[in-house]
This record gives C-alpha cells, structure tokens and sequence, in this order.
C-alpha cells in the first residue's frame, strides 16, 4: 500500500429534493487501501459509492478516481472500477457463464484471455459446475459470489464494495472475506468497501470512515479509533441488571459521568463513561432505583463503543433515524449524546 | 491475474461493437422469457382461430380476391400483434433496468448509455419481428392455400408494418425511459395504443372534422389500405342513418405518403427523447 491516493473526495454533496443524502464529505483513499465506511442504513454510504462509481451524479462537490473526475470523465472513471452491490442482479435468464461474457465482452479482453479468467474466476467462487445454469435459479450466496467475480473479470483498480456479505450465510460471509483481502493483497486492487458490520470492517479495512446523516463523522485506523475512547478517561461497562427497567436507565443516562448508554437485551446494559468517578457513580445510579446487579465488567473498546461514542447511538438505532432531525456538525453531534 | 490488466490497457470495444454485445445477450435474454413465448402463443392462437373461421364459414369479404383476403387476415389484425409485441418487449426494456436493478450490471460499465439503450431497442426489434413474422408466415400459407400467389401489395404491407413495428418500439421504449416502474410504463403503453389513440382519432375526425394526422395509429392506416382496391380516398363522408337522412360522418384516409411521415417522425422524436431521458436518469 502506498501513500499515492487515488481517490480524492471533496466537499461531495448529494440531496434528493430537501433531504441530503450526503452532506460535504471530504476524505481520500490510498492506492492498494482497503478503506471501509461504516455507519447505519441511511448514513449516506451507498449513495457516496454510487456517485464514486458514476451511477449518481453529485449535487456539489467533486471526487477524482486516478486523476479523472468521476462527472468530467466518467467514462475514463469506469474503465477503472468495479463494482459490487448487495442490489445488483443479474440477467435471471443468463447462464453465469452468458453473464460474465456479457460483462467481459465490454472491455477490450481477447476471447481467449476472457474464456481463461472466467474460468478461474468460476472455480475460485466454487461455480464451475454452475456455469451453464441460469442465474435465476441461483441462491443468494451463489448470486453474491457471481457479482463479486464479475466486478473482477477486467481486474480493476479500484473495487467499490457495497455491504459484499450482507444476506449471506456465516460460511459464505467467510470466503467473500478471504477472497477480499487475497485480491487487495495479490493485485493491489484498491478496495472500498460499505458496512453496518462493525466487525466485517475491523477485520478488513486498513482504515475506516464511520458515517452518521449523511456525514463522515470519524476517519482513521480501527486501533486509532479505538484509541479515541480508551484513554485513561473513559470507561465501557458492561452491566447485567436483573430488574432492569427504563427508571433504571434512565438514572443512568443523567449521570454526570455517562456519554452513551445502549441496552443490548433485556438485562444487559453497554455504558461509556468518564472520570475517576464513573464506575461508582453508575452504581449508584443503579442502587439508587433498586436495581440488582448481577454481574459488571470494564471492556476494551469495539467500533460499535467507537460509534457510540462520536454519535451517541447504536449503529442499529439508526435503522429508524434515516432523515436528520436536526443540523449536524461538531456541536450538534456533541448534543446528540446521550446524556 | 494481471494479463487482463495488462492486454485490456483500459481499451473498450467501440460504440458500435458495444451495440452488438448488448443486442445479443438481451435478446438471448428475450427469447427464453416467458413473454417471447406467450406473444408467440398470441399470434398463433389468433392465426388458429382465423384459420378454422375462414375455412369452415368461407366468408366472401375474406375470398372473393386474393387482396381482399390478405386485406381481411393481414390487415385487420397485424397492427394488434405490432402493439402487444411492442408492449412486451418494449414496455419495460429501460424500466425494468431500474425496477429490476440489472441497471446497475450494465450501467457502471464504460459503456454509452445510447449503446445500451440501442441495443435493447435492436433486440426488442428482432423479438418482434420474429413474432410478427410467424403471424405473417401463417398469413401467407393460408393465402397460398386458397389463391396461387401473393400480391405485391402484401409485400408493401409487410414493409409498412414492420415500419409501425419501429415507430411503436420507439414509441415503448421512450414511456419506458420515462417511468422507473414497469408496471406503469407498460400500462400508460398498452392504455395509449389499444384504447386512447383510437378514441382520440374517432372523436377529432368525427367531431372536430379534422383530420387526426397527429395519432400514430392513423399512420398505421396504410398497413391496411394499401391492400384495398382502389386507395381509399383521403375523405369521404358517410350518413350514420340508414336513410340517409340523418347526421353525417366525415372518414379521413392516410395518404401512403402521409402514413409514413407520421411512422417516421413518431420514430425520430420518440426514440431521440427515450434516449434524453435515459441519459439523463440516475441509480440513486
């Protein structure tokens, strides 16, 4: 990996109407990365995939791909791309085998080279013996490893990813995975890849952009956004409240020390705090409502506590917050802590 | 791995090679759908059905010479099975790109979106034209059957029709371009050609006494008259009463020469503003 970017985003700007899908992001991605945005749906992700891959066009700002920009020389931009998206489908009545013919036939690939990659390509997805079916009677999973194979038959430079293991099943998830980091490590091929899968993202990307409404809110490596919350300040507990009610919650939330709090299940309560007092003040904020713990423990911080942390909610909270109810930036995101 | 790197050198075929590529897995595409084969099933069951009635009633307005035969058989129903092959191949060509997703197969390409959107127009064209031609095959052995030969005319006809077939796709593919849904741009088509356009045309030729050269329908015209000895004149003018005495009706007749122009430029401007707004459309 070099540190030559090649991708360059500028004030990128998308709204449909009022509602601003992508609100001025601003960020660059180094040759041979594996750069990751990561937020929840709605957080602007795959509308600033689609206007890098040209399928949308932006409403401010510009982006450059290799130097060209992705309106002004779109067509040089897809010469250089790929891209998968858990949207894509392919043609139902075509064989894998028509599909991929379909697609290699439109860049300058001899037959013989082309019969030869798709092949391979075939047989490292493990669909050799699916190539003459048609895609139509495909599964999910099947359908997922066609897409990624044919984002890859003109071997491009860059590789844009969009939720690649979203749907599948563990095992499938698992070999899209391998066969991500084998390609950025074998070809170089630039990867940027969109998640609501905190861990998909730590065990993939070199760095990661976390997205919250429409903006990129937090940009670095995964150990130094970890890093953010796991100063000698901030504590993440974790605690198993046997009668845990919202009163119970509540008090928490209302400690002075307390910057988010998130329930997991029924019983179980994620907290990040501050200060020297944190741990005490949490009990006594459970005591105080005659809450029962059963168990506490101190925890090394996740991307999700790093999610929790900037936005002051839960990548799955978010799933019901598409459309920002209030302005965003530094302040505002300091108010939407939860407190 | 990098050999494909290395001999694409980020090179595409040309625009018109691009064409090609498009035209031909979208009509593999076409032709193993469900559609192909229900239009197909249209077109013979219809042929059936004249076949059986011709044969065992042996109506005159059918038999008494070889142009009033086709003229009955050809004329009459040829422009319905242009309509619903237009309609199914052509109704949801550029929407069901959106509505399906496929769009984003082909779109991220470096590929023109005008050969992309030529390319499912070609291949629609040739589904179509399959159709039409096994209805037209139908049409002639049953011709031969009762006269020794086929008229010249029929061949104009043929000529005519497949022109209407062009007009009609540019026609679809432009309604398509125009809705993200499928469902809609099939049923805004299908409303057009089999019920607005006819009703149109009787109300401003019979009420407004004008003649409707704006509806392609009427320009569709000639793929039946021009089976019709004499031409039909362009105006004439009929009592609605049986004595004559009542209200009259005035008849309007595309010319050969009119009927085209109006297939052409429904052709041009339909298919030029498909193609505007196809341009313009985003995956979002």
């Amino acid at each position: 990996m070099g540190n030559e970017p090649i991708i360059e985003v500028k004030n990128l700007t998308k709204t449909f109407n009022d509602f601003v899908a992508v609100d001025s992001i601003s960020f660059d991605v180094r040759k041979g990365e594996i750069f990751g945005l990561l937020g929840p749906n709605g957080a602007g992700k795959t509308t600033t995939l689609r206007m890098l891959s040209t399928l949308a066009r932006p409403t401010k700002g510009t982006a450059t791909i290799g130097g060209y920009d992705i309106v002004e020389n779109d067509t040089e931009v897809r010469k250089l791309v790929g891209i998968v998206s858990e949207k894509m489908i392919m043609y139902n009545r075509l064989t894998a085998r028509e599909n991929l013919w379909f697609f290699g036939s439109l860049f300058n690939i001899p037959k013989k080279v082309l019969t030869k990659r798709i092949d391979e390509l075939l047989e490292l997805v493990q669909l050799t013996k699916w190539k003459n079916a048609q895609v139509g009677r495909f599964s999910t999973g099947m359908r997922q490893r066609m897409n990624v194979i044919r984002a890859l038959l003109n071997m491009p430079r860059v590789l844009f990813l969009d939720e690649p293991t979203l749907g599948l099943d563990p095992q499938s998830s698992v070999e899209i995975r391998d066969f991500i980091i084998k390609l950025n490590q074998e070809n170089d091929t630039t990867i940027i890849i969109t998640t609501h899968m905190m861990v998909e993202a730590d065990l993939l990307c070199d760095r990661i952009g976390i997205m919250d409404h429409a903006k990129i809110v937090a940009l670095d490596t995964s150990t130094n956004l970890k890093k953010m919350i796991s100063g000698a300040d901030t504590t993440i507990l974790k605690l198993e409240i046997g009668n845990l009610s919202p009163n119970i919650i509540e008090a928490i939330r209302t400690c002075k020390c307390t910057d988010a709090v998130s329930q997991e299940n029924s019983t179980h309560l994620r907290i990040i705090a501050h200060g020297d007092e944190a741990f005490d003040s949490v009990v006594d904020a459970v005591r105080a409502k005659n809450g029962k713990i059963n168990s506490m423990e101190n925890l090394q911080p996740t991307l999700e506590d790093v999610f929790l942390h900037i936005t002051g909610h839960q990548v799955r909270d978010s799933v019901e917050q598409k459309v920002p109810m209030e302005p965003h930036g530094p302040s505002a995101q300091q108010k939407r802590r939860i407190r | 791995m990098d050999e494909t790197r290395i001999v694409s050198g980020n090179k595409v075929p040309s625009s018109l090679a691009q064409v090609g590529i498009t035209m031909k897995y979208t009509l593999l595409d076409y032709i193993r759908s469900r559609r192909f084969y229900i239009m197909l099933t249209i077109a013979i069951v219809i042929s059936v059905i004249l076949t059986f009635v011709v044969g065992y009633y042996r109506p005159a307005s059918f038999l008494a010479t070889d142009l009033s035969f086709y003229s009955g058989w050809w004329g009459n129903i040829a422009t319905y099975v242009i309509v619903l092959s237009g309609i199914f191949f052509g109704g949801d060509a550029i929407s069901g790109e959106f509505q399906n997703k496929t769009g984003y197969f082909g779109i991220p390409n470096p590929i023109r979106r005008s050969s992309i959107y030529i390319g499912k127009w070609l291949s629609a064209l040739i589904a179509s034209t399959i159709i039409l031609g096994v209805f037209a095959a139908i049409t002639v052995g049953n011709g031969l059957y009762y006269f020794p030969s086929v008229p010249s005319e029929f061949g104009l006809s043929l000529l005519f029709a497949w022109f209407y077939l062009m007009a009609v796709l540019g026609f679809t593919f432009f309604f398509s371009s125009l809705f993200k849904s499928s469902s809609m741009s099939i049923l805004v088509t299908a409303i057009l050609f089999l019920f607005a356009f006819n009703i149109i045309q009787l109300f401003v030729a019979n009420f407004a006494q004008v003649e409707p050269w704006f509806i392609l329908t009427y320009g569709a015209q000639i793929i039946g008259n021009i089976l019709k000895v004499p031409y039909p004149p362009p105006t004439s003018v009929g009592n609605i009463s049986p004595g004559g005495n009542g209200p009259t009706l005035t008849m309007y007749n595309v010319t050969v020469p009119e009927g085209l122009a109006i297939i052409g430029l429904y052709f041009i401007i339909t298919a030029a503003l498909g193609l505007v707004l196809f341009e313009r459309k985003e995956f979002t």
